[in-house]
């Protein structure tokens, strides 16, 4: 029985030193950024030329558009994947309010599977930025591949129907590429809402887009950022129910058997260590993302710790 | 087992009150609720652009008796400074000198780090102050942590201008190209002069390599020849790429027999990464066709036409 105790002790331990080393590497990282935002807002030129292309599939909103156009960053490029025979409204509505016009388009040697149909750019000097993708939709993958195709930068960042920008995410992601010492193949952000950013070439010479993308490139040539990039706007309701269920379904079983076979100083440490976990969520979550939801930051707890066991795969929400 | 267990319960509920007040304190950020110190600010950035407007009239009256007081004084002159151009930060000098700033604000250098210490560091190169300063700062140009050392860089140029190049060159880490666009953020405000051909032929990379980020951000067409310099002597293949992508930044011609010796060099990778920038600069196909293989000008053609709208002209039956 000592030894049981001596291993729950040991298990609280551990998660208490993580989520503290987790929070003080969250607020290094948010002071330096709160450090050098107004330093990233005086810089006119691009960072050691680095050019970034966000790619969106399932994006089909003026409103998450115009986030996402948002970026004030020299070399950034927002390209837009859509299937105008599937949603052609909404196809039409960005056509008519951006003043797309349609240019010309080769079938791409690179990416195989990006089977552009017809491509376009804005007329307006203002949107100048936004290229509009229109391919028959299969999956999300291929939606990218389309996008990395028709990119005119080296990095590209994948964007999902939920995600949105947070505030300097691409001077941020810049900064972190053009700083490191080595060649950068990709750039993830190791925050609750997960981000990449991949080099075009890696991207092409992995034959595009997939799910097994993150783990087929070296890890030392990944750099890791502990700010966000991206914001995820799900179902609230989804989330807090995913997230009561995963934390009653862990913290009941845990209570009740500490309960029945020891004394109370276990069950009060289990206790306050479970408080603690939760207050860190809650410092992340306020410090880090827009809506402040720490329920996803628990959730983000889970997903890395089923991470520990297997490697996660690469996915836009 | 028990005093195991009453310790941990201990830190754990420590750690919790620890976060939840973190967690407040950046909630109201995100609120953007100001703080006192915020409102004390505003109010001193008000009397500084005052006193800034009647050519440092005024400026002597600017009190600030407490720390809290003094760091806000500190950080509406950075304000200030920051978003004003060539202003004359001797203007400034009496209020400094009345309420010890600078000697305040190096005290708490020597008192914090990392972040922190950075960014009073960078509140300092905005703060006028005497000549002196500049020794004092020296030491924390060789800080392990790279923003606090580029913040000190910063500092002691701003202390004494005369002396930036020298301070520059005697930087004994390679400048990244953020912490470039940091000085030159400095040299937009006026507060170093641009003189770029020492630089671009001085034999220190950092020098050469803040010379191109000179020449790129004020467009100066007349570097044309320094640089071709550049790309035909320098052994270092970093410098040689800034000076080729500082060159077609400025639109110039880059058909020269050096130049494409220098760019056949470069990786397959890199190549490419040139060719979508050559592209994007406006270059013509025949001019990208000059610089680079075939198969790549074709990809660089694709990208141009990409581009472009084919116009079809039906002709008019009579």
């Amino acid at each position: 029985m000592q030894t049981a105790q001596y291993v729950i002790l040991s298990i609280l331990a551990v998660a208490l030193a993580a989520a503290a080393v987790r929070v003080v590497r969250i607020s290094r990282a948010m002071r330096r950024r709160r450090f050098l935002a107004p330093e990233t807002a005086g810089c006119c030129e691009s960072l050691g030329f680095v050019g970034i292309s966000a790619v969106c599939s399932g994006v089909n909103s003026i409103e998450h558009i115009e986030n996402l156009l948002g970026s004030e960053y020299d070399r950034y490029e927002l390209i837009v994947v859509l299937d105008a025979e599937r949603r052609p409204d909404d196809f039409r509505n960005i056509m008519t309010h951006y003043g797309m016009i349609r240019v010309n388009t080769a079938e791409s040697d690179e990416l195989p599977s990006a089977r552009i149909r017809a491509l376009y750019r804005s007329r307006r000097r203002n949107y100048r930025r936004l290229v509009l993708v229109d391919r028959a939709y299969a999956t999300p993958y291929e939606d990218l591949d389309a996008g990395a195709a028709a990119a005119s930068y080296d990095y590209i960042l994948p964007v999902g129907p939920s995600d949105y920008l947070v505030p300097d995410a691409v001077e941020t992601a810049a900064i972190a590429i053009s700083d490191s010492p080595r060649h950068v193949e990709a750039l993830r952000s190791a925050a609750d809402a997960p981000c990449a950013i991949f080099h075009r070439e890696t991207v092409i010479a992995l034959d595009g887009f997939s799910p097994r993308i993150m783990r087929r490139i070296p890890s030392r040539s990944v750099t890791r950022i502990r700010t966000p990039l991206v914001f995820r706007i799900g179902n609230l309701r989804r989330t807090r129910i995913k997230a009561w269920s995963a934390i009653f379904l862990l913290l009941a079983p845990l209570f009740t058997i500490e309960a029945l076979l020891f004394d109370e100083t276990i069950v009060a440490a289990t206790a306050a260590t479970a408080a603690a976990l939760f207050a860190a969520a809650r410092y992340t979550a306020a410090a880090t993302s827009p809506d402040g939801c720490s329920l996803k930051t628990i959730l983000c707890y889970f997903s890395r710790m089923k991470e520990f066991f297997r490697p996660q795969k690469f996915t836009i929400s | 087992m028990n005093t195991a267990a009453l310790i941990l319960t201990a830190i754990a509920a420590t750690f919790a009150i620890a976060c939840l007040a973190a967690a407040a304190v950046a909630k109201r950020r995100k609120d953007n609720i100001p703080s006192s110190r915020e409102r004390l600010r505003e109010t001193y950035l008000h009397r500084i652009i005052r006193a800034l407007d009647s050519g440092g009239r005024g400026a002597g009256k600017i009190e600030a008796d407490t720390p809290r007081r003094r760091m806000a004084l500190a950080e509406a002159m950075h304000l200030a400074m920051r978003h004003t151009y060539g202003s004359d930060t001797s203007a400034l000098q009496e209020a400094v000198d009345r309420n010890s700033l600078d000697r305040f604000l190096l005290r708490r250098i020597r008192l914090s780090r990392g972040s922190r210490r950075a960014y009073l560091l960078t509140l300092i190169s905005s703060v006028p102050s005497h000549r002196d300063m500049a020794s004092l700062l020296v030491r924390y140009t060789r800080s392990r942590n790279r923003d606090v050392r580029v913040s000190a860089l910063m500092a002691v140029m701003a202390a004494n201008p005369s002396m930036a190049v020298r301070a520059l060159a005697a930087y004994p880490y390679p400048l990244a190209p953020f912490d470039t666009a940091r000085i030159i953020g400095l040299l937009r405000r006026g507060l170093l002069p641009i003189a770029f051909e020492p630089l671009l032929t001085n034999a220190n990379r950092n020098l050469r390599m803040l010379g191109m980020a000179i020449v790129r951000n004020f467009g100066i067409d007349s570097a044309d020849k320094s640089l071709g310099n550049i790309i035909a002597s320098d052994p270092d293949p970093q410098t040689v790429r800034e000076a080729v992508y500082t060159l077609a930044s400025l639109g110039r011609p880059l058909g020269r027999a050096k130049i494409r010796e220098r760019v056949a060099d470069f990786t397959p990778r890199e190549r490419k990464e040139l060719c979508r920038f050559l592209t994007l600069a406006g270059y013509s196909t025949r001019a990208i066709r000059a610089l680079l293989s075939e198969e790549e000008s074709r990809y660089a053609e694709e990208l141009i036409n990409s581009h472009k709208r084919d116009l079809v002209c039906k002709q008019h039956s009579t």
